[in-house]
């Protein structure tokens, strides 16, 4: 039909840049994992070397890099349905500004939300200020800066609003009066959370998650920035396209840490999953 | 929970989401040399040294430059395919959609360099066009979706009148959609505008030599550690803020 | 048995300036098929809500068998709701969602399941049970919301506008079902409607209301044929109002005609329903009768409305059954109509 032929003319273009700047990009970084590096030219040679460096060289840095974006998704998660929760559920009235901060804080910036960071966390920064004055540690905490905690807390304070977004669709597609249905048969509200909230709201949960846990595995600024000797899979690969100039175990390890990062997201939903029906 | 300790809470969340753009803006008018505590006196010193620093100016003209053009362009193709989208049935226009939004799932890291990879095997000299076409990756979902969003709710009654008054497709497209959803298309051209502006990652990787303000600020704070930096992120958040922020205003706005 | 099942004392609701629901009186007797009546914004739905335990009332007191459930939240009250659209639980399929109260009172599964499948087949849904709810029809999500609140076994059963999401055909297939269910239950059924023909037909009493207040409370026919102001006489049901005074025991309307009527002097309101009206009526003592002009004929297949002007300049309108063949007139032709003694209804306006 003319119609249709109209419409499909009009995503065209944005198919097209689809194509051409990710599809295509995408899919010549994953041959060229494949191939090798030999004083400064690629060489064509199809190998698996690559990969079975990663094996035998990276898997504790593979390891920890997973750990680590799984607890900061997780908390990123948590925090973000406990804000969606309250936006949707407790303060009805003020959801939109809430919502407002929200969408606001998530475009507000990334490299200079981590260097502010950078300058909260030090010894002389604002946070060992307040524990010090409030008398909470005589000392102020170096732990707080160039470790992974530093890493976890910066990212975890960058994700949240991504977090909160997806999260808060799935609550605001909750009506009402399933609620109180629920309450009209019977329910408390932690029942109430467990038994419609919570799987209604899985959805955004997984996707919150899965954003958060990429973003976290393939970050290299914030460890540069505030992780000190922390190492993850992020800061090993973007030296590879600097100064290391091995662009195919650079890109073997991206599609490593991306293959990885997807199946731990399954697991772990699949885990919560489980989890949820064996409580019921 | 009581709702006291619900207060609380968010009183405890908002403050963890806004204090570190808050804490940046304020330590860019410490008169001091470190940007930490104690502040002795405040002054706008940083701010007219960043002013005065000629590389500072460049990546700042660099940075209007890409980040206009990218939303010009951006707008102008999300919006044709938004239009084309809206006019699909539901399922699989969404499924559209989610595919060219892949490229924000990723990290941003894996985008810069796969792109990089790309434009060195084909050729391509690295600067200006290179840096507005990645922008355009992670832009472009952003227009179709607000602009999608707003074309669900347009009733197209109203072209097909005026197509059966005798207007062509085109000029019903000026004439009758385009003024309807004017504001969800500048607010999804701002919202392009402000993250071409503040991206970092894939800038720096696609830009070759020459600086935007993120990959400036990056250079500085690698070396010294002085509010300068401070000033001028301050500059990019809020810049990036205000953009949103009128953006959200316009998008109300249309819906109603 | 003396004493009601519900009783609400002086419940009322204002939401700072605007009073929803003004103080009022309500008794529901065990085995009753009770509706509130009225139209959009008088205050039935929060009244039945605040009956459910959703909306606390701003005063006055609520009780359930003889106990104050004025402060009770819902999920203790012995009251269940059916919420208009349902409020079905998309995650669960048909089984799980009649049987999650009874999950929640931690009833023995083998009980449970006994239960539901007797549930299950009281409202004919058996063959769906472990459907999603998103694969079932209006009618038989209806049906499972039903099953839902019915099973908890409630002491009330509290509808919201129970038919109105269904179409026409449905609509009349869902009365009967609700008549059957609640003569084989036996239950108390407490319901909100619009509609004034959903009221007639399901309930055995009707409580109509209007900007926050009950305006009667009564028998169908009580609230039909006894009105006790215009307003009831025109929301139930088509009247024609003819304005008139008494004086020593006789009417005389301002359109002219005068009958004996006992009560006390003043202006009134004499009400006539449409089908009550005639064309051509004997010119005899036990009837009354007005000329009017013709002014519009609508046939409704299974009767005739007849619009006619007044010598008085009123509008008249006339209910004949089917078409009557022996009458052709046309719009400007002059008519006899009227109405046989003792089908008026006589509302004092002072």
């Amino acid at each position: 039909m003319k119609a249709e032929r109209g419409n499909l003319l009009l995503v065209l273009p944005a198919l097209a840049t689809f194509a051409a700047l990710f599809a295509c990009p995408f899919l010549y970084f994953f041959a060229i994992s494949f191939f090798s590096m030999k004083s400064y030219r690629m060489n064509f040679t199809p190998t698996l070397a690559n990969y079975l460096h990663i094996l035998e060289n990276n898997a504790g840095t593979l390891a920890f890099t997973l750990a680590l974006a799984a607890v900061i998704a997780s908390l990123a998660t948590v925090l973000g349905l406990i804000y969606a929760y309250a936006m949707r559920f407790r303060f009805q009235r003020q959801a939109e500004a809430l919502l407002l901060i929200a969408v606001l804080t998530l475009f507000g910036g990334y490299l200079m939300k981590i260097y502010a960071w950078k300058t909260i966390l030090g010894t002389q920064g604002v946070l060992n200020l307040g524990l010090v004055g409030l008398g909470l540690t005589d000392q102020p905490l170096a732990v707080l800066l160039y470790s992974p905690a530093a890493v976890a807390i910066t990212l975890v304070n960058f994700l949240l609003p991504m977090a909160i977004l997806p999260i808060y669709s799935s609550l605001r597609g909750i009506p009402d009066i399933e609620i109180e249905a629920a309450r009209d048969l019977g329910a408390s509200p932690l029942q109430q959370l467990r038994d419609v909230i919570l799987p209604r709201a899985a959805p955004g949960l997984i996707s919150a998650f899965a954003l958060c846990f990429l973003i976290s595995a393939g970050d290299y600024v914030t460890p540069a920035l505030v992780g000190g000797t922390t190492t993850t899979m992020g800061s090993l690969i973007a030296p590879q396209f600097g100064s290391f100039f091995n662009w195919p175990l650079g890109a073997a390890m991206s599609f490593v840490m991306l293959t990885l990062g997807v199946a731990a997201i399954f697991s772990c939903t699949a885990a919560v999953r489980l989890a949820g029906q064996l409580l019921r | 929970m009581s709702g006291v300790v619900w207060r609380i809470v968010m009183l405890a969340l908002v403050v963890f989401l806004v204090s570190p753009i808050l804490l940046l803006a304020f330590f860019s008018f410490n008169d001091g040399g470190i940007a930490a505590f104690p502040v002795d006196t405040l002054s706008l010193r940083w701010w007219r040294a960043m002013i005065e620093d000629q590389s500072f100016r460049a990546a700042l003209a660099n940075s209007l430059w890409i980040g206009v053009t990218v939303a010009l362009i951006a707008s102008a193709l999300g919006t044709m395919a938004a239009l084309g989208l809206a006019q699909m049935p539901r399922r699989p226009a969404e499924a559209t959609i989610a595919m060219l939004s892949l490229p924000l799932m990723l990290p941003p890291m894996v985008l810069g360099v796969s792109l990089l990879s790309f434009y060195v095997r084909l050729k391509v000299p690295l600067g200006f066009a290179t840096v507005v076409m990645s922008h355009l990756l992670f832009t472009l979902p952003f227009v179709i979706i607000v602009v999608y969003a707003r074309l669900r709710s347009f009733n197209f009654a109203m072209v097909e009148s005026a197509r059966d008054l005798g207007a062509s497709p085109m000029r019903a497209f000026m004439t009758i959609t385009l003024p309807n959803i004017r504001l969800a298309v500048i607010g999804g051209g701002l919202l392009a505008l402000a993250l071409s502006l503040d991206d970092f990652v894939v800038t720096f990787f696609t830009i070759g030599t020459g600086n935007t303000l993120p990959t400036f600020v990056w250079g500085m704070i690698r070396t010294s550690l002085t509010p300068l930096a401070n000033a001028i992120g301050t500059l990019i958040i809020f810049f990036s803020l205000g953009m949103t922020l009128v953006a959200a205003y316009l998008l109300r706005t249309s819906r109603n | 048995m003396n004493e009601p099942l519900l009783e609400a004392r002086q419940l009322s609701k204002s939401y700072g300036e605007v009073v929803a629901v003004r103080p009022l009186d309500l008794v529901v007797e065990s085995g009753d098929f009770c509706a509130i009546l009225g139209p959009s914004g008088c205050g039935k739905t929060t009244l039945l809500r605040m009956i459910g335990g959703f909306v606390p009332p701003s005063s006055g007191q609520l009780l359930i068998n003889g106990h104050d459930v004025t402060r009770v939240p819902p999920e203790r009250r012995p009251s269940n709701m059916v919420f208009q659209g349902y409020g079905l639980f998309p995650h669960m399929n048909v089984r799980e969602n009649i049987g999650y109260g009874l999950r929640l009172a931690r009833v023995k599964s083998s009980e449970r399941n006994r239960r539901v499948a007797e549930m299950l087949d009281l409202v004919e849904i058996g063959p769906l049970a472990d459907r999603m709810i998103n694969a079932l029809s209006g009618g038989q999500q209806q049906r499972v919301a039903l099953a839902r609140a019915l099973v908890m076994r409630p002491q009330i059963l509290l509808l919201d506008e129970p038919l109105a999401a269904l179409d026409l055909k449905l609509r009349a297939s869902m009365q009967e079902e609700l008549r059957r269910l609640h003569r084989d239950i036996g239950g108390t059924f407490l319901f909100v409607t619009h509609d004034q023909g959903e009221a007639m037909a399901l309930a055995n009493r009707i409580a109509v209301m209007r900007d926050g207040r009950i305006e009667q409370q009564g028998t169908p026919e009580e609230v039909y044929l006894r009105p006790a102001n215009a307003f009831v006489a025109t929301f139930l049901g088509e009247a024609n109002q003819f304005a008139g005074h008494r004086v020593a025991g006789r009417i005389t309307l301002d359109a002219g005609p005068a009958f004996a009527n006992v009560g006390k002097d003043g202006p009134v309101t004499v009400i006539v329903r449409h089908e009550n009206m005639c064309l051509h009526p004997a010119e005899e003592p036990g009837t009354i009768a007005l000329t009017a002009t013709v002014t519009d004929r609508v046939f409704l297949g299974t009767h005739t409305r007849w619009q006619l002007r007044g010598s008085h300049g009123g509008d008249i309108r006339v209910q004949v059954p089917g078409i009557d063949p022996k009458t052709t007139l046309t719009p400007g032709a002059e008519v006899r109509v009227g109405w046989r003694l003792g089908h008026e209804h006589v509302l004092d306006l002072a």
